[in-house]
C-alpha cells in the first residue's frame, strides 16, 4: 500500500513514496517529509500590549453607534428601521452597508491600532514601490519578538475593533472553524527534508484537506493523524521553496496562495499575494506566521457576506472600515489609479504534526496548471466591486 | 507438546455446575450408565481416543449470544445494544463461568427491560408486518396467526419446539395484554415472556439414552444443536440447523458433517469466532481501557475501541478470511488501520474517513510483528500511565501460553521502586531492584523476562527508544528458548513454543464445553493437538475436528444438573 504521497504542482502528479518518519529527526537522516495541519490562525499576539496603548482613542464605534450618530432623533431610526428593517441598511436607499459601504459615510471616527507591536513578516524589506508587490509606503510595526519592519496593515485597519482583539467573538470564530470545520483544513508539507533543524533546500505545498483534527482531554490537538488533501479543489495548492534554519522553516514568497477558510457555513477562499511561511517546528506540530498581501475585494467579500450580524458582534461599522483599509492597504497598486489592491496582513498561526495522504491515487480531478490558469487573481479593484452609484 | 502447558488441563477438579436464576427450579437428571456416545463412527472419528464425557451444563446465555440470537431471528436492527452484567471467569474462559452463573435481580432487570424493548419494536408498526405477519379480522385479532408467530419464535428461542402447553399459555398472556391494549400489545407481551423465560435465558442441556449403546446416555439433538452453534456461531441454533436435529442428523457422522461444512462456510463462522478469541484473550478489559490523558493524549476512548476491533479483524482475517497457521498471528505484519491508530501507530492511514478501517502491513524492518505488538494488548497490560512488564509478562503466559502466575502478596514492598532518589531510569532497572526481594523474585522470574521484550513500546503502545533518556533494552528469553530481543522477537519466540498452539486447544475445549477439562481427557485433548498440528494449526479446521467429533457431545454417565433459585 502506498502510505504517502507526495503532491507535486504540475502537469503530472509525481508520487514519491517516503518513509513515514515525523519526528524532530537527527541531522543527516535520509529525506522525509513533514506534514502539518493549520490548527490555529489568529490576527492578534499571544500576549497583546494593554488596549489604551494599541488603541489610546479607543475601540472603533460600532454600526449601530454609527446608525444612531446618523440619525439622531429616535424617531428618525424608527422611520427608518420601518422602512428599510436594519441599521445595517444606512445606504440613501437603504442599500447594505457591507455591500455598498461606499455610499455612506460613518459619522462617528474611526480608530486605527496606534501601538507599535503586531504579528507579521517583513515583507517589503522598506523597498516601497519595487518588487512584485509595489508596496506603498507605510508605517511598519515590531513583531512581539523584536523584529523590526513588520507589514500588518490589515492588523493596523483592524486591531481596534472588539471582535478582533483577543478573545473577541469574530477571532475566537474564525479560530474555532479552522480548527474544527474540515472544510476549512489547510494542509502544508515539507519535503525533501534531511535535517530537521538545519536545512538549505525544502519544498513546502499547501494544500487543502478534508478531515478532522482531534484534540485531546486537554484541549491539545492530537498529532500523527492521517489527512487526505481534497484533489477535487487543485486551486487551493501551492508550492514554495524554503529553508529551514536553527529549527525554523522560512519560505521565499510566491506570486499567489489561495486558501481555503470558512466564514458563517460556507468554505469562502482567501487569496494572498506575495504570501509565505515562517514557522518554528517542533516535534508534535509548529507555529509562527503566515503573510503576504491579502487581496483587498477578497478579503472584504470574507469578511462582510456570512453574516451581517457580524457587524454587531464584531463591534465594527462596514462604511468606515471599508475606508480604513483602503487608506492603510500597501501592496500591488492599481497601474491606473495607484490606489493599493492589496493589503499586508500576517496571521499567527498554529500547526500539529500530520500524515498527508492521497486516496485518489495522488491524482487531482485536473491539473494543477491549468486550474491555476483558470483562476487568476482578480484584477478587478476592490472599490468597482462594492462602490453604487 | 509440553506438558507445562497443561498443568491446569490436567489437574483434577470435582466440579460442580449449578447455575442459579430466579423464578427457575427444577432439575435435570441424567441417567446412570454409559461412558462415550457420539454420531455413528466414521473412519475420521474412529481413531479418536474414548473421553468419559461430562456434565450436562446449564449456561446462561452471553451478550454476544443474545444479540447474535435475536439479529439472526428479528434482523440487526431489532437486536438491542444492551450488555448484561458480566460472570466469573473460570479456567481462563467467561464461557466456563457462564455454566456458574449467578443471576441477581438487577441482572434479571436486565433481561427484563431489553426483553420488553425487542417485544415493542418486534411488534411496532415498523417492523411488524414483515416480522409478525399477521393480517387483522374486523375485531382486530387473528389467534391462528399469532399462534403460529410465537410457535416459530418461541422454537428458536427454546431451540425445541414449543409444547401445546406452552403456546396456550402464551396464547392467554397474549388475551391478557389485549385486553388492556390491542392484538400487537397482547403479542408484545407474549413475546416478552419468552424473552425472559429461563429456557431462552439459560441453555440447559438434556441427554438421552443412546441407542447404540444402550446403557450409554448422549446429548440430546437439541443440546447438540445448540452446543454446536455456540461454538461456531455464538448465537443459538438457525431453523435448518434445528430441523436437522429434529430429523435426527446431527446422531449421523454424515448428517453432522453437512451441518459443520454448512456453518463453517457461513459468515456467521466470523461471530463464532470474534467471540473465542474475545474470550480467550480477556477482551473485555479493553472496553474499560482508559489511560491517563495528560500523558498518553492519543489514546482517547475512541482508539481503545479501535485497538480492540484492530485485534479482532487480524484475527479473522488470519484464521479465517485466510486460513492461515494460527501461530503465525504472533508473527504476522498485517493487520488493519484507521486514521485515529495511525496516531499512536505513527503511520499514515489512507481511509475514506475517521471510522474507516483499512487494511496495513507493518514494514519489514518495523519493530512490530504479531498481535503481542499492537497497541491494543501493550496498553491493556500496563498501567494507566506507564508500562509494565511483569503485567505484558504475566498476560503472554497466562493468556497465550495458559500457564498461571499467582497474585502478588497483599504486603508486597515498593518503596525500593519507589524511592524518589533511586533514579532507576528504565523499567529493567527498576524491576532488577524489585526482584531482590526473594518473595517477589518467583514470579517475575517468569514474567518479567518475557515482559521486558516489549518495553520499546510504552503504557499506550507507542514506540519509543529510549525510558527517561536511557535506551532501553528489549533483550529476553522464553521458558529457555534462544535468547532474542523486542517484539519481532518475542513473536517468533511464541510462535515457535509448543505451548501456544497446545494453549489454544486447550482453551477451544473448554469453550466447547464449558468447563476446564477433566481427569480421562487427556488422551483426546493429545489427539486434539496432533490434529491441529497435522491440520497446519488452521483454526477453522480445529473447529471442524472439534464440531464432528465424539467428544463434544460425550455425556458422563453419572451427569446431573442442578438449578437452584433462592
Amino acid at each position: 500500500m502506498v502510505i504517502r504521497r507526495t503532491l507535486w504542482v504540475g502537469l503530472v502528479m509525481l508520487a514519491a513514496a517516503s518513509p513515514a518518519v515525523a519526528t524532530v529527526s537527527a541531522p543527516g537522516t535520509a529525506p522525509h517529509s513533514i506534514g502539518l495541519a493549520i490548527t490555529g490562525w489568529r490576527v492578534t499576539m499571544a500576549s497583546p500590549p494593554d488596549q489604551k496603548v494599541e488603541c489610546p482613542d479607543g475601540l472603533v464605534a460600532s454600526n449601530l453607534a454609527q446608525f444612531k450618530a446618523q440619525f439622531p432623533d429616535p424617531k428618525d431610526r424608527e422611520a427608518w428601521i420601518a422602512r428599510y428593517a436594519s441599521p445595517w441598511n444606512r445606504g440613501p436607499h437603504g442599500e447594505n452597508a457591507a455591500y455598498f459601504p461606499e455610499t455612506v459615510q460613518d459619522p462617528l471616527p474611526y480608530h486605527e491600532v496606534k501601538g507599535a507591536a503586531a504579528v507579521g513578516l517583513d515583507l517589503d524589506e522598506g523597498a516601497w514601490g519595487q518588487g512584485p508587490a509595489h508596496p506603498l509606503a507605510h508605517e511598519q510595526f515590531v513583531s512581539p519578538t523584536g523584529e523590526q519592519g513588520i507589514d500588518n496593515q490589515f492588523y493596523r485597519a483592524s486591531g481596534c475593533q472588539q471582535g478582533w482583539r483577543k478573545g473577541g467573538e469574530q477571532e475566537e470564530d474564525n479560530q474555532n472553524r479552522i480548527a474544527l470545520d474540515p472544510h476549512a483544513r489547510i494542509l502544508i508539507e515539507i519535503d525533501n527534508v534531511t535535517d530537521e533543524t538545519n536545512d538549505p533546500d525544502v519544498t513546502v505545498t499547501i494544500m487543502k484537506g478534508v478531515d478532522r483534527l482531534v484534540k485531546d482531554d486537554a484541549g491539545n490537538f492530537i498529532p500523527f493523524l492521517s489527512q487526505r488533501v481534497d484533489q477535487s479543489l487543485p486551486r487551493y495548492v501551492s508550492r514554495l521553496h524554503g529553508r529551514i534554519v536553527d529549527g525554523v522553516l522560512i519560505t521565499d514568497p510566491i506570486e499567489a496562495a489561495r486558501l481555503p477558510m470558512v466564514n458563517g457555513s460556507d468554505l469562502r477562499e482567501r487569496l494572498m499575494r506575495n504570501f509565505r511561511l515562517k514557522l518554528k517546528l517542533g516535534a508534535s506540530g509548529a507555529s509562527g506566521v503566515v503573510g503576504g498581501y491579502e487581496d483587498l475585494a477578497n478579503l472584504w467579500i470574507w469578511i462582510t457576506r456570512p453574516w451581517h450580524a457580524v457587524f454587531e458582534i464584531g463591534g465594527w461599522s462596514a462604511p468606515s472600515y471599508w475606508a480604513a483599509l483602503q487608506r492603510l492597504a500597501d501592496g500591488y497598486p492599481d497601474p491606473v489609479t495607484g490606489k493599493a489592491t492589496a493589503i499586508s496582513v500576517g496571521y499567527r498561526v498554529d500547526a500539529v504534526r500530520c500524515f498527508i495522504v492521497s486516496d485518489r491515487g495522488g491524482d487531482f480531478e485536473q491539473p494543477l496548471d491549468v486550474a491555476r490558469r483558470a483562476a487568476p487573481p482578480p484584477k478587478v479593484a476592490p472599490s468597482k466591486v462594492a462602490t453604487r452609484n | 507438546m509440553s506438558k507445562s502447558v497443561g498443568g491446569r488441563r490436567f489437574r483434577s477438579r470435582a466440579l460442580v455446575f449449578t447455575a442459579f436464576a430466579l423464578a427457575l427450579g427444577g432439575s435435570i437428571a441424567a441417567g446412570e450408565a454409559a461412558t462415550q456416545s457420539g454420531p455413528q463412527t466414521t473412519a475420521a472419528t474412529a481413531a479418536e481416543p474414548a473421553t468419559p464425557g461430562g456434565p450436562l451444563q446449564v449456561r446462561l446465555i452471553s451478550t454476544s449470544q443474545y444479540s447474535n440470537t435475536l439479529a439472526a431471528i428479528f434482523g440487526s436492527d431489532v437486536a438491542p445494544a444492551k450488555r448484561f452484567a458480566p460472570v466469573r471467569r473460570v479456567e481462563g474462559l467467561l464461557a466456563a463461568g457462564a455454566s456458574s452463573a449467578v443471576v441477581t435481580s438487577g441482572a434479571l432487570d436486565l433481561f427484563e427491560s431489553s426483553g420488553r424493548e425487542i417485544a415493542a419494536t418486534v411488534t411496532d408498526q415498523a417492523h411488524r408486518d414483515v416480522l409478525v405477519g399477521c393480517k387483522l379480522d374486523a375485531g382486530g385479532d387473528n389467534p391462528r396467526c399469532a399462534r403460529a408467530f410465537l410457535s416459530r419464535v418461541g422454537r428458536l428461542l427454546f431451540r425445541r419446539p414449543l409444547t401445546d402447553a406452552e403456546l396456550d399459555k402464551s396464547m392467554q398472556t397474549l388475551e391478557r395484554g389485549r385486553a388492556v391494549g390491542d392484538f400487537y400489545s397482547g403479542l408484545s407481551a407474549s413475546l416478552t415472556a419468552m424473552l425472559v423465560s429461563p429456557d431462552f435465558l439459560f441453555v440447559r442441556e438434556r441427554s438421552e439414552a443412546d441407542p447404540a449403546q444402550p446403557a450409554a446416555l448422549r446429548l440430546d439433538a437439541a443440546s447438540r444443536a445448540t452446543r454446536l452453534s455456540l461454538l461456531l456461531w455464538d448465537s443459538y441454533p438457525d431453523d435448518t440447523l434445528l430441523a436437522a436435529a429434529e430429523h435426527g442428523d446431527l446422531n449421523t457422522s454424515a448428517g453432522l458433517a453437512r451441518q459443520v461444512v454448512r456453518m463453517t462456510s457461513s459468515p456467521r463462522l466470523e461471530r463464532g469466532v470474534r467471540a473465542f478469541f474475545t474470550d480467550m484473550f480477556v477482551l473485555e478489559n479493553y472496553d474499560t481501557l482508559a489511560k491517563d490523558a495528560v500523558i498518553y493524549p492519543a489514546f482517547t476512548l475512541k482508539v481503545a475501541s479501535e485497538a480492540r476491533e484492530q485485534f479482532l479483524r487480524t484475527v479473522v482475517d488470519h484464521v479465517i478470511d485466510r486460513d492461515q497457521d494460527y501461530r503465525d498471528l504472533f508473527t504476522t505484519r498485517r493487520t488493519f488501520m484507521t486514521m485515529d491508530l495511525g496516531s499512536i501507530y505513527r503511520t499514515a492511514v489512507i481511509a475514506q474517513g475517521s471510522s474507516d478501517w483499512v487494511p496495513y502491513t507493518f514494514p519489514a524492518d518495523s519493530d512490530r510483528a504479531g498481535i503481542l505488538s499492537q497497541a491494543g494488548f501493550l496498553a491493556v497490560y500496563a498501567h494507566a500511565g506507564r508500562s509494565s512488564s511483569t503485567r505484558r509478562g504475566r498476560g503472554i503466559r497466562e493468556v497465550v501460553l495458559c500457564q498461571h502466575i499467582p497474585d502478588p502478596p497483599p504486603n508486597v514492598d515498593f518503596s525500593i521502586i519507589e524511592d524518589p532518589h533511586a533514579h532507576f531510569q528504565t523499567a529493567r532497572q527498576r524491576l532488577a531492584a524489585h526482584v531482590t526481594d526473594p518473595t517477589c523474585a518467583g514470579c517475575h522470574k517468569r514474567t518479567d523476562p518475557v515482559g521486558l521484550t516489549l518495553e520499546n513500546f510504552d503504557g499506550a503502545g507507542q514506540y519509543r527508544s529510549a525510558e527517561h533518556g536511557a535506551e532501553i533494552d528489549a533483550s529476553g528469553a522464553l521458558d529457555g528458548g534462544q535468547p532474542f530481543s523486542g517484539a519481532v522477537g518475542l513473536g517468533q519466540a511464541v510462535h515457535d513454543n509448543p505451548a501456544t498452539a497446545a494453549c489454544l486447544v486447550s482453551r477451544v475445549w473448554s469453550y466447547a464445553v464449558g468447563r476446564g477439562s477433566l481427569p480421562g481427557e487427556n488422551k483426546w485433548i493429545n489427539y486434539l493437538d496432533a490434529r491441529f498440528a497435522a491440520d497446519g494449526y488452521r483454526v477453522k479446521a480445529l473447529l471442524r475436528d472439534l464440531a464432528t467429533s465424539r467428544a463434544l457431545y460425550a455425556v458422563a454417565p453419572d451427569s446431573s444438573v442442578k438449578i437452584a433459585s433462592r
